[in-house]
């Protein structure tokens, strides 16, 4: 399925054989899963959240077909109110 | 009330002394707007103006009521002013020569793009985190080129120093303890508000002073 190559040269996204993707900063277990399933899984409310994938900003309309890869990095700001 | 004010170029001098020559160039030559003037956005705006911003974007569709007077900088002979007004009277009075351009409007999804186009740094100030959101995705999807400057949680009386400012892009940052919205921690207490303003304006400074906008 994924060549990686030596076991030195396996990057983060590869741990035990599980291929795993980087959320807020903490490694977890979620490619294949898309942004959609992503923030539903991990109770993030609806409508107050802003999604970065490597980077680049999701736009919302596009949150269900957005499938997560292998060793792709995801900053979920979560928004409270207040001001 | 003193009606001398004092003359533009003794007035950027004296910001010169302050903070630098070049700090004040680059601060003078810049625009920066603030969406939604209530306890985050009145103390950001004022920070900006003293920081002697060239042009300020204050944005708000409400008006001064009793309740905002525990935080957000207006005073009671201002109760039922539109805040656009209210706020643009008292940074005259701190900055006479910044361009104060205010906009009594309700930001939407649909006139963003259009109401932001001009100004160089974003300070997301409103108080509903649905509206936060949408501001942060809509400036992130449609603006590309800004800076943006957002805060989540500074409700309550957790420790001065949970609140934070931390870059989750280039042009993206976020302040605030991330954690203590007005539902889970309950009151807005000003001196906490401020913290978490002047977080967003000294951010916003530093983008200017140091970025390359």
């Amino acid at each position: 399925m994924y060549y990686h190559g030596t076991a030195a040269a396996v990057p983060f996204f590869c741990i035990g054989g599980v291929f795993v993707v980087k959320v807020n900063g903490e490694i977890i277990d979620a490619s294949g899963k898309s942004i959609a399933e992503l923030l539903e899984e991990m109770n993030f409310p609806d409508g107050r959240v802003a999604v970065e994938l490597n980077e680049t900003i999701v736009p919302r309309n596009t949150y269900s077909e957005k499938f997560l890869k292998d060793g792709d990095s995801v900053e979920i700001v979560r928004f409270v109110g207040g001001g | 009330m003193n009606i001398n004010i004092p003359a533009k170029e003794e007035m950027y001098h004296a910001l010169e002394v302050r903070h630098g020559i070049d700090f004040q160039k680059k601060m003078s030559q810049a625009s920066a707007a603030v969406c939604g003037l209530g306890g985050l956005g009145s103390n950001i705006a004022i920070a900006l103006a003293r920081a002697g911003i060239g042009r300020l974007h204050i944005i708000d569709f409400d008006k001064v009521d009793i309740s905002n007077l525990n935080r957000q900088q207006y005073f009671t002979d201002q109760l039922g002013e539109f805040k656009t007004k209210a706020l643009a009277d008292t940074l005259i009075r701190i900055a006479p020569y910044c361009e104060i351009v205010p906009h009594c409007i309700k930001l939407t999804e649909e006139n963003i793009p259009e109401l932001l186009k001009d100004d160089d740094v974003i300070c997301e100030a409103f108080d509903l985190a649905e509206q936060k959101a949408m501001l942060v995705n809509c400036v992130l999807e449609k603006l590309t080129d800004k800076y943006l400057i957002a805060a989540s949680g500074m409700a309550g009386t957790g420790s001065a120093n949970l609140i934070k400012t931390r870059q989750i892009t280039k042009r993206f940052f976020i302040c605030g303890d991330e954690e203590n919205g007005t539902e889970e921690a309950g009151s807005l207490v000003s001196a906490r508000v401020m913290i978490c303003a002047a977080h967003e304006a000294l951010t916003a400074v530093r983008i200017i002073t140091e970025g390359n906008i």
